[in-house]
């Protein structure tokens, strides 16, 4: 079994483009839970990619590359910040970001579990607004991130049903502010 | 984004509710705010607790309310004490939130301060004026309203906040 961490760079390196499914869900430190959160992700780098929440409630974040969006219809607002600001802001940015993952994060590998081998990756900044993240790769790809936050809460993330290198358009990663909603650009 | 899951206490008379918020402030000649993201609200009558947590469900900030004070923890696990919750809220989001009448009207109830109160066929208050905000509630369902929407006009400043409930 190859380290996660020569995984990830193997998978940096030979996947230039995927998309699948993924389940995102909650816990508290006493295990209470919520109705996970499914939907669909692409990305193609650099740094390009899609967060699309279906279930239970759609959301949708999308990076260019250049700007990361993100729009919840039943909040009727878009949010618009440059990529460097949201590394912390959704998984995508991690997996998928434009920046190394060692630029952003301290990197430490973790013992393998039934097939999967793990390492954790510690943000490098004090505000990333969580304590660390645990990447889970098998045959080259990341199959589970689970990121724990400063409350003790940890989110865990499945993958699934991932293609590598599919064919992609580039106005997949292009998203137009509907009408009738708030769209904030936010300057640091 | 992930709202953090309800929090769970053994004190079942508590009334909580997690969900979505967006708040948006204007102001002529300085940039716009938005912060949007998940919450969770459990309300046990004499104490609150408010989670506000990122796309991910990590909870970045929590407020602690009780009637003598509110503490502000943040991620990196550094407090805050103020008197009310209000303004401590102001570090978090970008503006004073009105907490105590948001107590009521998650619960599908009016606030002391409310005026020129609409109510549904239910029963239920639908739009309201409270300490200079203009708040409607849609959505109800058996708890209260499953959507909030609070608007505030002071002089240039402009601030909306929309709060959608997810679940309990």
């Amino acid at each position: 079994q190859t380290s996660a961490r020569a995984q990830l760079s193997q998978f940096n390196e030979q996947v230039q483009a995927a998309s699948g499914k993924f389940s995102q869900q909650t816990e508290t430190q006493t295990g209470e839970t919520k109705a996970p959160q499914t939907g669909d992700f692409s990305f193609k780098r650099p740094g390009r990619f899609k967060w699309e929440i279906i279930q239970p409630y759609e959301q949708l974040i999308v990076s260019n590359g250049r700007q990361v969006m993100q729009y919840d219809p039943d909040l009727a607002q878009v949010t618009e910040r440059s990529v460097d600001e949201s590394v912390g802001a959704s998984p995508a940015a991690i997996l998928f970001g434009s920046g190394e993952l060692e630029e952003a994060f301290e990197i430490q590998e973790l013992p393998v579990k039934n097939g999967v081998a793990w390492l954790r990756a510690k943000p490098r900044s004090a505000d990333a607004g969580f304590q660390h993240v645990d990447l889970g790769f098998k045959d080259g790809l990341p199959v589970e991130l689970k990121l724990l936050d400063g409350f003790g809460q940890t989110t865990v993330i499945r993958f699934e049903s991932v293609q590598t290198n599919p064919e992609l358009p580039d106005d997949a990663f292009r998203f137009v502010v509907p009408d009738g909603v708030d769209h904030v650009v936010l300057r640091q | 984004c992930a709202s953090p899951p309800a929090i769970q206490g053994t004190d079942r008379s508590a009334f909580s509710r997690t969900g979505r918020f967006a708040v948006t402030v204007t102001e002529p000649g300085t940039a716009p705010q938005a912060v949007q993201g998940g919450f969770a609200w459990r309300d046990s009558g004499q104490t609150q607790q408010l989670d506000l947590a990122n796309p991910m469900g990590s909870v970045l900030a929590r407020v602690e309310i009780s009637p003598a004070r509110a503490v502000l923890i943040r991620s990196d696990g550094s407090r805050e004490v103020a008197p009310d919750a209000d303004a401590l809220l102001a570090q978090v989001v970008g503006t004073d939130m009105p907490i105590r009448g948001l107590k009521q009207w998650l619960q599908g109830e009016v606030d002391t301060a409310a005026a020129q109160v609409t109510r549904g066929e239910n029963g239920r208050p639908t739009a309201l004026v409270s300490n200079g905000w203009a708040v409607t509630l849609s959505r109800y369902d058996t708890e209260g309203p499953r959507m909030l929407v609070l608007e505030r006009r002071h002089d240039a400043q402009q601030v909306r906040v929309r709060l959608v409930v997810d679940g309990a």
